[in-house]
Order: structure tokens, then C-alpha cells, then sequence
């Protein structure tokens, strides 16, 4: 685009181009290389043995660190250009990406565009592009929402006036009045995505959307009582679900004990804890993993933090685990000093979905919580999985341009 | 917080921006470090508080160890001969999960095609090893159909070339992963039985894993020195077991095992389990013998037999002629799947495997009389010039009863050597009064009779002594215990106690510690050990055990030992027949002995001392005293001429010259001189000058034959065929029966037909009670004239020794 003149711009276009914030792309681009290289370094002896079914890799050992390098560099563009944009056009784009997300997961069933991964039909193919649907609408929830709720003290009518003559008015009245209806539009958006994505049987999809969409909530002064509600009818629920029926019991019995049915799922948690174990404290050096050598399933991805473990040792993964922690701390310092209050709740809403993203992994490779496919951001191999998780970067980059600088004193 | 009754209005906007930073500042918080420091503390206790057991987890999968084993050494007799080796066998695995994993479904277009293709893998591998090994065929399809399995032995010790034949069936088939050898190791004992108590055998225990060890003997005593170290090659792989080609190697070399030399002579050996065997032939022994030759001046063990025996390559058949017997008996009534053939087949097996000589202790008898005697002449207690009295009888104290001699008419006046040469039990009890209890004792201690003798083989017993010990023999009660002992009965001992203390009395008093192995060698060669004769104390002095000795000597020269006698042999030695009195009480129609001897030669210098033990001869008929082949039951007549024979063949064999007395000079074997082409009268000088005699057949006086033919070696005093005007006879003649007869008779029964005869044992030719009890060439044999004919002659005088 012809670069015109800073005197032309409105003082919108001004703010948009105020510089990025530096700290926050060094952590990004710090942890996609270190990711990128742990992909190498963990996808090498799968790669050369070519023996994941569906993928040929023909022996070649760089196989997917090409094909995740080339993603990360396309990622990383990806990354400018939405950085560039200014990031109040994300209000009115919101609906659509929601939209255009839901018709996506929706078109996994049509047989020509859905693709099986991991025995779950949850992938969408077109041309060489393949993706989960889902990844989008992580972001679409977060952009619908931030959207709506920034305009829930300015935007907002006089309070509507209800007939208490009638009952509907009365019920009404009191259900505004707890703060229930202006909960209502949200629970559409998110019980319509929530129900598009359980017919994929995508749990962990669905709970970093329940937790990413629940953050911008709570960040946007949703009444406290609604969280200890929701809270206790998702424990409830969970309660149910872990103690009656038989296949949670299992699994929960496989994380406490993997060894108990090695051939039902224990597997790959007792390897990725012995990979994560004899690594000890310093590692078994860079590139030295033995567990990756197919003891390990899915080592390059959702696992490849164990391999982190064991060749970096607990000194490399606490320092990875603190390069995330500074991103996720960086990511809130930034909400916290945006502009208005869109950018607060969409950077609060990225900084959390990646929190909980980083949280889930690494407590399901380590143990401290029950077995659930979640991928670590950055690390885990997957393309499109690391230029959405950048593109989303660049939104909190965008967000960052139009924070005023700090007056010279 | 924001109060939830109020409606929000414009005016709130400072209340929900305060509202929207506290909230984000409580995400930053709990999101930005409150979830991270559980997954550190998880950290935590995986790579620190677990790591050791995870690496060891890590480790164990993540490697490949491949045992090397080390060879098991080989152990040899005292000249050098292998007695038992190891060799490399193979096991033969089938991998039935391989066989099915090699029939990929996706490479068929239909499941009968996949179902038929995988038959016929299984099919022709099946149909191979039944082929080849004869395998059963039925339970081969079951092996091979249990695809869980992926390790089915099928062979254990597959030898060479049977291994070849596999190999090339799996390279042929490509079969590697689903037909497979491990090299494993298998002991072979060249001299099958020879020896077999000695040596042990290889079989696998509960803590063996699977390996065999040692069990019993030599091999299980010294399995830490013969079965070396096993080694290791330390190989990574990775999660579907492929060895990884650029995968850290390390090695633990194998350490071989220790080579073993032996005491044991193999030929003494095989002569003591031949004695045996003889002797349980030739007097109908019912419950087997067991024997034992020492070198008596360092304790060194010649041989260790026992029978019945087994033979260590398969140590779990029975070999034995009467246990087979027995066991087709019980087959024959109760069917081979009866629980009492089972029993009966591990009971022969226990009796097969059971080393007596080592393991169970028996009442020695009459042979333990010297022991009391050379305590007595050591105390002081008595002198070779005292005299004994034998009534028949005599009562051990007052209100006992009385003790019988076995001469019920009593020995009457004796000597010291007459008393023992009697084995006069009613002198030997005055004896023990002389010594006394609590000296008795204090001997029975020095002897080393009351505790093991520390031989370094596995399975020792121990002696059984009164239950009241020492305070019960020298105090008022044990006065019957006290006299019964000296004679040998109511306590046991191990015939390797029995040996030891006995040969502490021949070689100068030292009590000497038995061994079997003189000396270990690594892998490489170099001794290891090398056993010095191990001197337990002095028991006795250099001066009592020449008395005794001599006494000894003569108890085989003019004694109850006379038919060990040996010509050319100095032969001192004891004989004894026990019975079992802790039977006997229980069962007073127990009429068991053990018909013992136990001599050594040369007198004047021992050399070897032998013990043998026969386990009660069958009487010819309930209360008889005799066998059914007529010899009178005792050590005197059964063990004393199988001893002196084995002595002489030992002697014969270890190159120790013979020593002729004037008498046994005579009958010395000498060269016969060329006679033919003589005249008779020159001949006849010629053959009186070598001390023949000689007859004539046919008429003349030029001798034109001779039997033997010059230079032929016969005994002197035969008498020599000369032929005068024929030639001498071509033909064979037959070898006749001489059981039972005298020396005279024999000889002449020999000669008439052209035979000589060569007299070993007693040989007494004016002496009518001396018979042949064996001879060297059959009955009914023929052989060409001029054979000599050797015959062994044993005293049928009944040499009683019992109580």
C-alpha cells in the first residue's frame, strides 16, 4: 500500500502506527525458534524411520522441520501484515471469522473437504491446506466477544424500561437486573460454536474455548456470581462424568497409574514420563532424546514437551515454561495499557487461550492433570496450528502499536 | 466491585474500567505464574525426587543386553584325563507371533487368500521341523497357532550339526525373525558314570534362572570357581526393538571359568566302582555299597564311590540293573501313569544320586577296633606284651547283661595282636574299662569324629553320638555305650570320618583333612589355588601308629583279614560287620549288616587306603549265616578279598614294586627257557635250574616240543610239557571250573590240560579250607595250550566278627 504522508492520516491511522511493542515480538520470535528446533531435534528419528501411518516422509529426517520451518517463516509474515492492521477493523470482522469458523467445522462432514487425523474427523483440507476449523474459531469467539463486550458501558441504550404489568415484564425485569440477559447473545455464540465442535467429539477444543471465551468475561466485569455458577456446574458435571461413567474412570485411572493398562492409552503417558524423568536436571543434551527413538508417540507433537525434558533437562524446561510465563505476563501488561477497551479484552483473550493452552499441555505431558490432546504453542508440530497461533501474536502486536507512548517527563 | 443491583450507566465508566484492570491484573497473576508453579513442582519430582528410577526405566528399554557366557571349566583328574567339559549347543526358538506377523493381510486381496498364505508359512515350517527332528506334529500346530507367544523352545542342546541344518533352513525360507538358535552350553562327561558322586551333574534349580548349575559333588562345590562371569554386550534401540546403527556399544568381557584338577584318579576310580559291583554280584548284596581310597599320607581322595550310581550326561534315568527292574515291576502292575510308578521312579532317582561314602553315616564295626586300640597304647592304658581273656562273654558293668563275643566259645587266652587279629570283642571292651569313659571321649573329638571333616564337596554328613553327649557317655548310664563303642557300635559315623580317623592311626597319628581337588586354574592357565595338605592335629604318636600297624598287618597275614592277603603285597588292614543297632532296637528281626574292610599297603609305608562297605548280603535262608553262593557272611569273607584285589590293581597301577616273601618267591613268574632241539636230560637241568617242573609225553630223547613256548612268562613251580618224538598240540582246549577248589587241585586240574596257573590272594596249598573263589579267563572258554590261568583263592574259614 502507498505509504502516505504522517500529516494525511486521521489520528486513528496515526495510532496504528505507533511502534510495536519490542519485548513482547522477542518473546514470540525467542520461543518459535527454540520451538522450531525442538521440532527438529524431536521429529528426526520419526521422520527418518517413516513410520507414522498416513504421512510419508521418505526417509528423510527433516522431513517435517522443513515443512514446520517453512510455516513458521510464513507464520511470522503473517504475523507483520495483521500487525499492521489496525486492529479496531477486528470489531466488524469478528462476525464474520465466527461465522466463517462455524460454516468451516461444519464442512468437515462434507466427505470432499473433511480429513481424519488421529482417527477424529476434525480437519478440513483445501488443496494443500489442511487445518482444524476449530484453531479459527478460538480466535472468533475471542474477537466476537471483545467486540461486543467493549461496547457494554459505552454503546449501551438507556436501560430498557420493562412493563411490570405483565409477567414476561416482571421476569424480565428481574433477570435483567442479575445481569442475566445481556448474558444471553454470548451463550448463543458460545453454545452454538460449543455444539458445532462436540459434534466433532473435540473435547479439548471445547474447553480452551469455554476457558478463553470465560476470560474475556470475567476480564469484561461479567457479575462474579455467573463464574461461581458456571464454575460449579462445569465441577458438578465433571464430578458426574469422572465418577459415572466408565470410560472417564479409566482414564483417570491410566493417569494415575499408566501402567495399570499400557495398552489402552497408558502407553504414551509412562513414556513421555520416563523421557521427562531421565532427563534429571541438566538433560540428556541437545538432540540426544533416546525416547524419541519410537518409545515416545506423537514426540513432535503433543508430547514434545517430554523431549524437551529429557534433553534439556529441568533446566531447560523451566526456563522454556518461564519464557511462556513472561510472554503470557507481557501479553496482560500490554491489555492492561491498551487503548481502549476492545484491545484490553482481545489481548486478554489471546494472552489466556495461550496460557491455558501452555498450562494444559505441559500439566497433561507431566503428569499433573488427565490425558487430553492439546498442543503446545509454538513447539507442537502442526503449520497451520503455528501461523494461526502467530497470526493471533500479530493481533496483540497490532493492539500494542496504539499504546501511547509514556509522556517524556 | 461493582454493585450488582446498580444498572451500569455512563457514569460507571470509571467504576468498570478499575472493574476491567483489577480482573486483567488478577489474570496476569494466577495465568501468568499461578498455573506454571504446580507443573515446576511436577517437574520437580520427575527429573529430580524420581530421576534415578526413571533412567533405570529408560535404561532397561532403551538398551539391548546380550548376555556372553563365559565357558564353564573343565574339570580333570589327577593324570590330566577330562572328566567333565563343557561344549556349545544351541537352542532352537520358535517365534509364533513372527510366523503370523510376517503374513501382511494388506498384501491380500481377500481374507482366504490371506488365511490360506498364512497356512502355508506355518504349514512349511511345521512340516520342516517335524521332518527334520521328528517332531510330534499335532503339538507343533499348537505351538506355532498361539501367536501370542514369540519365544517357544522347541530344542535345548541342538548340536552342531543339527544347528547347520537350521541355519540353512532359515536362510533358505528367510525365516530369521521367526526361526531362531541362542548358542547355550552343555556339560559333557566322557567317562559317563565313572566317578559320578565325585563330579555331580548340571541341572537347573529354582534360583538357576533357567540356567543349569552344579548340583551335587564338584560341580556344585566349586560352581562359583567353574562357571565363570558371564559377559555382556550393552546395545540401545530404539521403541520397536531395532538395535540402533549408530547406538553406543559397551562391553563386558566374559570371564571363562576356573579348570579343575582332581585327587581323583579316573582308572582307581573305575577299579573301586568295579569292586563294588563285583561284590554285589558275587554275594547277592541287597542294599549297595559304597567305597572310598585315600591317599592317607595328605588325605587326597583316589576315589569316592557309591553305588548305585548314576551317569551325569543323563542324570535322571535310571541306570541301575535292580532299580529297573524294580520300576518295570510297578509299571507292570500299577501302569507308568500311576502315582506309584512316579514315586518309585524319583525314589530310584534319589538312591541313584545319594553319595553314601559322603553323605550318611553307618555304625563302622569291628573296623573301628584300631582306633580303640591306638588310644589305649597311646594313654599308656595297655602295651603289646598285655593278654585278654574271651569267655564267650562278659558283662560291660554290674547288672548289665552280658555282652557276647561273636565266638560264643570265647578266644580264650590272646595277645594284644591275637585279640585284635581275632577282632575279639570281649578284649576290646576290657580295653575301653583300661582307657576309660571320659579319655574315650576326648579321642572321639581328636579323631575328628564328632564334627564334619570339612571336604570341599557339597552334601557332607555328620556322625550321630549318644543324644546325652558327653555327660551321658562318662557318667554312670553310659557304661554299655562306653564298652559297645569300642567295638565300633550304637554311634555312626561317615565312612569319610571313618576313613580320615583311620588313617590318622596308619600315617603316624596326623589327622589330615580329605580333599578333592588339588589345585584351580583360571581361563588363562595360571593356578589359583593349589591345596597343601592340611594337618587337622596330631592325634596320636609315630610310635603308636607303627604298634599298630603291625598289629594291622597281621590281623591280614594271620587274621580275620587274612583273605585280603595279596602275594607280593604288604596288605595291613580291618574288617568289620555291623549291624544297624537303631534298627535293631525298633525291628528285632532286622538281621541287616554291612560287611566292611578297611586296609592299605604297603604296610611299612601306606600308600593307599581303601574302605569298603557292602549293604547286606542276602542270606541264603532266614537266619542263615551264609549267602546263597555259600560265603559266610562277614567283612572277613565278603569285603576282605575284594579289598585285597582292589589293592593290588591300585598297587599294580601306581607302580609300586612288590615285595615277595621266600615262600611267595617261588611261585614268582619266570621266563621260560628254549628247551626244543635239546637233549631231555640238558632240558630237564635247563628247567629245574628256573625252578619248573616238568613231564614228558611220548617217547625219545630229543625234546622236539614244549609248552609254553620259550619266552612265555608262567608262575614258578608249574610243571611243563615236554613233547619227546611229536610236536607239541596245536589245538585249543577248554578253560575248566575251579570255583571251590584247593590251590593243588586247581593246579593240577590247570596242568593236566596244558594250562598253568597263576595263584593270587591266599594262596596256602597244604590249607584245605582255601578255595578258588574267582578265575581270570571263564569257564568253557577256549584257549590255546600254555595259557595261564590266574586264580584268585580266599580262606572259606568263617572269619567272624560280629557281636
Amino acid at each position: 500500500m502507498a505509504r502516505k504522508a504522517k500529516r494525511d492520516l486521521t489520528i486513528r491511522q496515526q495510532l496504528a502506527r505507533g511502534p510495536i511493542d519490542l519485548p513482547f515480538l522477542a518473546l514470540v520470535m525467542l520461543l518459535t525458534a527454540i520451538g522450531l528446533i525442538m521440532v527438529l531435534s524431536a521429529s528426526f528419528a520419526s521422520a527418518m524411520y517413516n513410520m507414522t501411518a498416513g504421512i510419508n516422509t521418505k526417509g528423510d529426517p527433516l522431513y517435517y522441520f522443513r515443512r514446520q520451518a517453512m510455516f513458521a517463516a510464513a507464520g511470522v509474515v503473517a504475523m507483520f501484515i495483521i500487525s499492521r492492521i489496525d486492529y479496531q477493523h477486528f470489531r466488524w470482522m469478528s462476525v464474520f471469522v465466527l461465522g466463517a469458523s462455524v460454516v468451516l467445522m461444519l464442512m468437515v462432514f462434507i466427505p470432499a473437504f473433511g480429513r481424519r487425523g488421529g482417527g477424529a474427523l476434525r480437519w478440513i483440507q483445501f488443496g494443500s491446506l489442511r487445518f482444524q476449523p476449530s484453531e479459527i474459531a478460538k480466535v472468533g469467539v475471542i474477537l466476537y466477544f471483545s467486540a461486543r463486550l467493549s461496547k457494554r458501558n459505552v454503546q449501551m441504550g438507556p436501560p430498557k424500561k420493562w412493563n411490570r404489568r405483565t409477567l414476561v415484564g416482571r421476569i424480565g425485569e428481574k433477570l435483567d437486573n442479575v445481569g442475566f440477559l445481556e448474558l444471553v447473545p454470548y451463550g448463543v455464540a458460545l453454545g452454538t460454536v460449543l455444539g458445532v465442535i462436540g459434534l466433532q467429539k473435540h473435547m479439548s477444543a471445547m474447553i480452551l474455548v469455554i476457558v478463553a471465551a470465560g476470560s474475556v468475561l470475567f476480564a469484561a466485569g461479567i457479575r462474579l456470581y455467573w463464574f461461581v455458577g458456571a464454575g460449579a456446574g462445569v465441577a458438578g458435571l465433571l464430578w458426574f462424568i469422572i465418577t459415572q461413567t466408565d470410560y472417564m474412570k479409566a482414564r483417570i485411572e491410566i493417569w494415575q497409574n499408566p501402567l495399570s493398562d499400557l495398552q489402552h492409552g497408558g502407553y504414551q503417558p509412562w513414556q513421555g514420563r520416563i523421557a521427562i524423568g531421565s532427563g534429571g536436571l541438566l538433560g540428556v543434551g541437545l538432540g540426544q532424546s533416546r525416547q524419541k527413538y519410537l518409545f515416545l508417540p506423537e514426540e513432535h507433537n503433543d508430547y514434545i514437551f517430554a523431549i524437551v525434558c529429557e534433553e534439556l533437562g529441568m533446566v531447560g524446561a523451566c526456563v522454556i515454561i518461564a519464557l511462556f510465563a513472561l510472554l503470557i505476563i507481557r501479553g496482560y501488561w500490554l491489555a492492561l495499557h491498551a487503548h481502549d477497551r476492545f484491545g484490553t479484552l482481545l489481548v486478554v483473550g489471546i494472552t489466556s487461550l495461550m496460557a491455558f493452552q501452555t498450562f494444559f499441555n505441559v500439566g497433561v505431558v507431566t503428569g499433573f492433570l488427565p490425558p487430553t490432546g492439546i498442543s503446545l504453542p509454538f513447539f507442537s508440530y502442526g503449520g497451520t496450528a503455528l501461523m494461526i497461533t502467530l497470526a493471533e501474536m500479530g493481533m496483540i502486536l497490532s493492539v500494542s502499536r496504539q499504546i501511547a507512548a509514556p509522556k517524556a517527563e | 466491585m461493582q454493585d450488582p443491583k446498580r444498572k451500569p450507566r455512563r457514569g460507571d465508566h470509571g467504576r468498570s474500567n478499575r472493574s476491567l484492570f483489577r480482573r486483567t491484573i488478577f489474570l496476569m497473576v494466577t495465568l501468568g505464574i499461578g498455573i506454571f508453579l504446580p507443573l515446576v513442582g511436577q517437574l520437580y519430582k520427575l527429573q529430580i525426587v524420581e530421576h534415578t528410577q526413571w533412567q533405570e526405566r529408560a535404561a532397561n528399554q532403551q538398551t539391548n543386553e546380550v548376555n556372553v557366557t563365559a565357558s564353564r571349566g573343565t574339570i580333570y583328574d589327577r593324570e590330566g584325563r577330562t572328566m567333565a567339559m563343557s561344549a556349545t549347543v544351541y537352542k532352537l526358538i520358535l517365534n509364533p507371533m513372527g510366523v503370523y506377523g510376517s503374513v501382511k493381510e494388506e498384501n491380500y486381496d481377500t481374507e482366504a487368500e490371506y488365511k490360506q498364505a498364512l497356512y502355508d508359512k506355518r504349514k512349511l515350517i511345521v512340516d520342516w521341523l517335524v521332518d527334520t527332528f521328528g517332531y510330534d506334529e499335532e503339538r507343533m500346530w499348537k505351538r506355532i497357532e498361539n501367536t501370542k507367544n514369540q519365544y517357544a523352545e522347541l530344542a535345548t542342546e541342538l548340536e552342531d550339526e543339527d544347528a547347520e541344518k537350521v541355519r540353512a533352513f532359515i536362510s533358505k525360507e528367510k525365516l530369521s525373525n521367526q526361526l531362531y538358535l541362542t548358542p547355550s552350553s552343555k556339560r559333557y562327561y566322557p567317562f559317563s558314570s565313572v566317578g559320578s558322586h565325585v563330579l555331580g551333574f548340571m541341572s537347573q534349580n529354582e534360583n538357576s534362572g533357567g540356567n543349569k548349575v552344579g548340583a551335587q559333588g564338584v560341580e556344585a562345590a566349586y560352581e562359583d570357581a567353574l562357571s565363570g562371569e558371564l559377559g555382556k554386550v550393552v546395545t540401545s534401540k530404539n521403541g520397536i526393538g531395532m538395535e540402533m546403527i549408530s547406538g553406543y556399544e559397551m562391553y563386558f568381557d566374559a570371564e571363562n571359568g576356573c579348570d579343575l584338577t582332581l585327587t581323583i584318579d579316573e582308572r582307581i576310580q573305575a577299579m573301586l566302582e568295579q569292586t563294588l559291583a563285583e561284590g554285589i554280584e558275587r554275594y547277592y548284596v541287597q542294599n549297595g555299597a559304597f567305597g572310598l581310597a585315600i591317599d592317607p599320607q595328605t588325605g587326597a581322595v583316589l576315589a569316592m564311590a557309591s553305588s548305585p550310581d548314576f551317569d551325569p550326561n543323563h542324570y535322571d534315568q535310571i541306570i541301575n540293573q535292580d532299580l529297573t527292574q524294580e520300576l518295570e515291576e510297578i509299571a507292570a502292575e500299577k501302569g507308568e501313569d500311576s502315582d506309584e510308578y512316579g514315586n518309585a521312579v524319583s525314589t530310584a532317582r534319589g538312591k541313584q544320586w545319594k553319595n553314601r561314602a559322603l553323605s550318611d553315616s553307618y555304625e563302622p564295626g569291628s573296623v573301628f577296633k584300631p582306633i580303640t586300640v591306638s588310644m589305649a597304647l597311646e594313654e599308656g592304658a595297655i602295651s603289646m606284651d598285655d593278654h585278654f581273656y574271651c569267655g564267650g562273654s562278659m558283662s560291660a558293668g554290674p547288672g548289665l547283661k552280658p555282652t557276647g563275643c561273636h565266638n560264643r566259645n570265647g578266644h580264650k587266652d590272646q595277645t594284644l595282636t591275637q585279640a585284635v587279629e581275632n577282632s575279639c570283642n570281649v578284649a576290646l571292651m576290657k580295653i575301653a574299662q583300661k582307657i576309660g569313659a571320659e579319655t574315650m571321649w576326648k579321642y572321639f573329638e581328636d579323631f575328628g569324629l564328632r564334627s564334619k571333616t570339612g571336604i570341599d564337596l557339597a552334601g557332607e554328613g555328620d556322625s550321630i553320638f549318644w543324644p546325652g553327649g558327653k555327660d551321658y557317655f562318662t557318667g554312670p548310664y553310659g557304661v554299655q555305650s562306653v564298652a559297645s563303642s569300642s567295638f565300633g557300635q550304637t554311634f555312626t559315623v561317615t565312612p569319610l570320618q571313618m576313613i580320615s580317623a583311620f588313617a590318622a592311626v596308619i600315617n603316624g597319628g596326623h589327622l589330615l583333612q580329605p580333599y578333592v581337588v588339588q589345585s584351580v586354574a583360571d581361563g588363562d592357565g595360571n593356578t589359583v589355588y593349589y591345596h597343601e595338605t592340611t594337618e587337622v592335629r596330631q592325634v596320636i604318636s609315630e610310635d603308636t601308629s607303627d604298634k599298630v600297624r603291625g598289629i594291622l598287618e597281621s590281623v591280614v597275614a594271620n587274621g580275620s583279614g587274612h583273605n585280603a592277603s595279596m602275594n607280593g603285597y604288604r596288605i595291613g588292614g580291618k574288617t568289620g560287620t555291623s549291624e544297624n543297632i537303631a534298627i535293631k532296637n525298633i525291628d528285632p528281626d532286622n538281621d541287616d549288616v554291612m560287611c566292611s574292610f578297611m586296609g592299605f599297603a604297603p604296610a611299612d609305608d601306606p600308600q593307599v587306603l581303601v574302605l569298603l562297605v557292602y549293604d547286606t548280603p542276602q542270606r541264603s535262608a532266614h537266619g542263615s549265616n551264609l549267602t546263597p553262593g555259600g560265603t559266610y557272611i562277614s567283612g572277613g569273607n565278603i569285603a576282605a578279598p575284594m579289598a585285597g584285589t582292589l589293592i593290588a590293581n591300585i598297587l599294580d597301577y601306581m607302580g609300586i614294586e612288590r615285595q615277595y616273601s621266600e615262600d611267595e618267591l617261588a611261585g614268582v613268574d619266570t621266563m621260560m627257557p628254549k628247551v626244543t632241539g635239546s637233549e631231555l636230560t640238558v632240558a630237564k637241568g635247563a628247567l629245574q635250574k628256573a625252578g619248573f617242573e616238568c613231564r614228558t609225553v611220548g617217547t625219545g630223547s630229543i625234546v622236539q616240543g614244549q609248552v609254553p613256548a620259550a619266552g612265555v612268562s608262567i608262575p614258578g613251580g608249574s610243571t611243563v610239557v615236554l613233547y619227546l618224538g611229536e610236536d607239541a598240540p596245536s589245538e585249543q582246549v577248554e578253560v575248566p571250573s575251579l570255583a571251590g577248589l584247593t590251590p593243588t587241585q586247581s593246579k593240577n586240574k590247570l596242568e593236566e590240560l596244558g594250562l598253568f596257573m597263576r595263584a593270587v590272594g591266599v594262596v596256602d596249598y597244604n590249607d584245605p579250607d582255601v578255595e578258588g573263589a574267582s578265575q581270570s579267563i571263564d569257564e568253557g572258554t577256549m584257549v590255546a595250550v600254555g595259557t595261564v590261568v590266574e586264580v584268585r583263592f580266599v580262606s572259606s574259614i568263617a572269619y567272624g566278627d560280629h557281636q
